[in-house]
């Protein structure tokens, strides 16, 4: 296996207190015995065994800044931290930052520009739905902080290469047409959406049971708009689906059968298995307490108990192994599959749900490969 | 047909993607096509898989 994507949680805490998050608000207080942000000296010990990964694996990899919030590093150890990992990588790994958007600043993104680092930021719609869920620590409105975080992106003169995009978690009591709306309105390059976290034994917002297809309706919705829009924007999650349907590749966690490797690294320094475990009673701790600067990276991705975590990500339900739309389904995120009693070997919670969309893609696929069958 | 009954076939084979030539309408689905066949030929792989978490 090789490391694709390092997520790097350079901030433990955060400047906004959303409702939904995996971090905070699904029984995990991990984030308590954390430093409040990665030291220097801990982010050195990474960008010099990132390096070193890099040369071992012989491919580059995505490093992302995330959290927490990562824009709570502050500007002038933002940009310590960036020298520090564009020097050490070069400039085939790419570098970008996850925010909330609401501290971009005009220091921070020329800070981005200079070491080739873009941004996602997290908005899930319009105020009336961003505003449900995203408030910040004193429960206020966050979406016109963002909006204006996005204009000074939008503004900046490098802003068409470093704005990669939005982060939108689905509410499937919105109006899937008014979001879709909104984005458009707002042009953005492109939104992935993504499911609320939950399990079989804590369903995710909005969704009834395990069969119910409240996530399915509403983004099937989008996909409708998506595929008549004459001008659409991307939408990766669709995009990636629909590619495997054509027999292409998906990048897409969560998607499709490729393994993803993915190395979780602590705002303390500390080895982490995929972070949205949190969100499952099981977590995201290794038995072993490894430590980048400790212990090679090279190393743990290579050992044995890292090895297996990385496996666990493919599905083991008979159900999914069974299902003819594995390929483009995967099983969902492994965190998404967990319920009392069984673990992780069941189909996602949103089985239903991606049935489906995929099924929606089948007939709009359909529709330019064979029309005469679809008419 | 049933949004929750999946229909089999439609799929598409490498060579119908390969050879189609006739006009599409979704711009979104015309745009997957070409970056299909692009990966058929150069077989690129990006390795960013950035955009896939809640943030906080």
């Amino acid at each position: 296996m090789h490391i694709d994507t390092v997520l790097l949680k350079v901030a433990s805490r955060c400047n906004l207190n959303c409702s939904y998050c995996y971090v905070y608000h699904m029984g995990d207080d991990s984030w308590r015995n954390m430093p409040k942000r990665m030291s220097p000296a801990t982010d050195l010990a990474v960008a010099e065994e990132l390096a070193a990964l890099q040369r071992s694996q012989g491919r580059p990899f995505s490093v992302v800044l995330h959290g927490g919030e990562p824009l709570l590093l502050g500007a002038s150890r933002l940009q310590g931290m960036l020298r520090r990992l564009r020097q050490a990588l070069g400039p085939g790994c790419g570098i970008s930052i996850q925010t909330n958007g609401v501290l971009i600043s005009e220091p921070i993104l020329d800070i981005c520009a200079d070491q080739n680092v873009t941004l996602s930021v997290s908005l899930d719609g319009p105020a009336e739905v961003h505003d449900r869920f995203r408030v910040d620590l004193r429960d206020r409105a966050t979406h016109a902080s963002v909006v204006k975080g996005i204009e000074a992106l939008k503004r900046h003169p490098a802003g068409a290469h470093l704005f990669s995009g939005v982060l939108a978690v689905v509410d499937p009591r919105s109006s899937a047409e008014d979001v879709y709306a909104y984005f458009k309105g707002f042009g953005v390059p492109s939104v992935d959406f993504l499911y609320r976290d939950g399990n079989h034994t804590d369903l995710p917002h909005g969704k009834t049971s395990p069969s119910s297809t409240e996530y399915g309706r509403w983004i099937t919705t989008i996909l409708d708009l998506y595929v008549a829009d004459p001008e659409p924007f991307r939408i990766r999650v669709l995009d990636d689906m629909m590619k495997l349907l054509l027999g292409g590749v998906g990048v897409k966690e969560g998607v499709g059968l490729t393994d993803y490797g993915i190395l979780v690294i602590d705002t303390d320094g500390s080895v982490k298995k995929n972070d949205t475990l949190k969100s499952s009673p099981l977590g995201d701790s290794f038995d072993s307490a490894w430590k980048t600067g400790v212990h090679s990276l090279a190393d743990i991705a290579a050992s044995p108990a890292f090895q297996s975590y990385h496996l666990a990500q493919r599905p083991t339900s008979t159900i999914c192994l069974e299902c003819a739309l594995l390929k483009v389904c995967g099983g969902g995120m492994l965190t998404h599959r967990f319920k009392h009693g069984s673990g992780y070997d069941n189909p996602t919670v949103f089985c239903a749900d991606q049935q489906m969309l995929i099924a929606r893609m089948k007939e709009h696929i359909g529709a330019v490969l064979h029309p005469a069958r679809a008419a | 047909m049933d949004n929750g009954q999946v229909a089999e076939g439609l799929e598409a084979a490498p060579e119908e993607v390969q050879s189609l030539d006739a006009p599409i309408d979704s711009p979104a689905i015309r745009r997957l096509l070409e970056e299909v066949r692009a990966e058929q030929v150069d077989v690129s792989r990006s390795y960013n898989r950035t955009f896939n978490r809640h943030n906080r």
